[in-house]
């Protein structure tokens, strides 16, 4: 590029700098008669519909749901203020999510959002507002799940064991376990995800059915590797053993 | 040297030329700053999200490469192509006794040989950059980007030659890309019109009218939707994708030729 020849700055006559030095005092004297910025927690807005976000991001629909985690996930850090999870209108978040899976509905970051952070709240157990939150996030794990059952196991396995741990709903982790045993077939599946219903009815006391459903497994033919039949056939004769024992104690 | 030979050696002395006012416009030194911005965007976006880090960072670091690139190739031929008529240089070629599409081809096939470079540098980068997807999926989403990357030249020469400004031939180029890019997402909104409730909207005249235009307008619109997909970085290669990339080969050509007409048929009629 060539470069073109300057004069000193000392051609430059006094009213021009004495005009840009006014300037830039009436410029911060502005400034200052402006009232300062007030962080405010913004309420988060709903989604936009699948199509406009297809439309901004020029048809590329995975480019439009990143964009869409990454403004979900970072809402909570506002300029100036940060909104606690317990404030944020899951209902809102839980349709966030929901248009990004269906947006790219091979990202497992929704799911995963959901499960480990959204739903993940530390206080559900004696919280109303956080169980009532929690459930809201289980509910969009479940619903998605059915959609892409073999994709997204992971997940509701997470959402049970939240069900059981945090929000101590067994019949709530055991609805979870038994849609888990009923929809999920890709035999690439470690076995616990199925074997989950079983130990959470154990935990209900409910041994009669948990061990039911131990031998009819067992006695199915499903379950091929030779250390989890060893585990599982311990569990059932261990199962068998207290069954037998309550009786006598009873008595 | 026959008239045939002549009308190649001119066409390749004006492809030639095409990469040298690049070259000397700087236009590498800019890619490269683009590849750097985009680069660090997509590691602050990898950064930032709380998993499929690598996924999002290539998506992000992909998607603004695309815009990026097609933004450059688009000001660099407005601005070439609008100088050389402004600075009379294009009648001095037009007087020549050469056929006045050896210039267009000439142009075309260096603002193509442009595109293949910028691809290339795109699809390496992302390579380099990123740890997801392999080496053929990259070189695949690579080619899909060198097509819509020829097309968008093809349109920008065609604008620059009919309209014969830049501020102008900018507007026709977004404005094409961005309809072209979101033509099919258009026509699902405009068909969801039908499935309202409301019988008024449904029937109304303008609902009607609109969905016709659409409808025509997608009939001459390419689906540049479909070029350099991100998915094509992320996931497991789709079925087919040879049946896919071969359609963006037909329809780059097919759309080439229809730009390259119009901006031949101005041409044509253009006296000196």
């Amino acid at each position: 590029m060539k470069n073109v020849a300057q004069k000193s700055l000392r051609h430059v006559p006094g009213w021009q700098w004495s005009l840009l030095a006014f300037a830039l005092v009436a410029q911060v004297a502005v400034h200052r008669t402006q009232p300062r910025a007030e962080a405010q927690a913004a309420a988060l807005p709903a989604p936009p519909p699948i199509a406009a976000a297809r439309l901004l991001a020029l048809g590329d629909a995975v480019l439009a749901a990143r964009v869409s985690s990454l403004y979900l996930q970072t809402f909570d850090a506002q300029p100036g203020v940060v909104v606690r999870y317990r404030d944020l209108d899951y209902a809102r978040v839980a349709a966030w999510l929901e248009a990004t899976l269906a947006l790219d509905p091979r990202s497992q970051l929704p799911l995963l959002s959901a499960a480990r952070v959204y739903a993940d709240l530390p206080n559900a157990s004696a919280d109303a507002t956080q169980a009532a939150q929690q459930r809201q996030m289980l509910d969009f794990i479940a619903r998605e799940f059915e959609k892409d059952p073999n994709a997204r196991w992971e997940w509701l396995a997470h959402a049970a064991y939240l069900a059981k741990h945090r929000l101590k709903d067994l019949p709530l982790a055991l609805r979870y376990a038994k849609r888990l045993r009923e929809r999920v077939t890709d035999p690439k599946v470690p076995g616990w995800v199925r074997d989950m219903e079983i130990f959470i009815l154990e935990d209900m006391s409910e041994l009669e059915q948990a061990r039911v459903m131990l031998g009819g497994l067992l006695s199915s033919g499903r379950i091929t590797d030779p250390q989890e039949i060893a585990r599982l056939a311990a569990r059932l004769k261990a199962m068998e053993a207290a069954a037998s024992a309550a009786p006598k104690a009873g008595r | 040297m026959s008239a045939r030979s002549t009308s190649f050696h001119a066409l390749h002395v004006f492809a030639r030329a095409t990469l040298i006012e690049a070259w000397r416009g700087k236009l590498a030194w800019a890619a490269l700053l683009l590849l750097l911005g985009s680069w660090g965007a997509g590691r602050f976006a990898g950064s930032v999200v709380m998993g499929e880090a690598a996924a999002t960072q290539a998506v992000v670091m992909a998607a603004l490469l695309r815009i990026g690139l097609v933004l450059l190739l688009t000001a660099f031929t407005l601005a070439s192509v609008v100088r050389e008529e402004q600075d009379r240089v294009l009648d001095v070629w037009l007087a020549l006794p050469l056929p006045r599409s050896t210039w267009l081809c000439g142009r075309m096939a260096g603002l193509v040989a442009l595109a293949a470079c910028l691809a290339l540098l795109a699809g390496i980068g992302v390579a380099l950059a990123t740890s997801v997807g392999d080496w053929r999926s990259c070189l695949l989403w690579a080619a899909s980007l060198f097509l819509e990357l020829s097309l968008v030249a093809a349109l920008a020469l065609c604008c620059a030659v009919a309209l014969q400004r830049i501020d102008m031939g900018a507007l026709a180029v977004g404005a094409g890309y961005v309809l072209a890019r979101t033509m099919a997402t258009i026509q699902l909104v405009a068909a969801s019109a039908n499935a309202l409730p409301e019988p008024a909207a449904r029937t109304s005249q303008f609902t009607g009218l609109a969905q016709i235009a659409i409808e025509a307008l997608a009939h001459v619109v390419p689906r540049l939707d479909r070029f350099a997909p991100s998915e094509w970085l992320i996931y497991a290669l789709p079925q087919g994708i040879g049946a896919a990339l071969g359609g963006q080969v037909l329809q780059t050509v097919v759309f080439g030729a229809v730009l390259l007409g119009i901006a031949l048929v101005d041409l044509q009629r253009r006296s000196l």
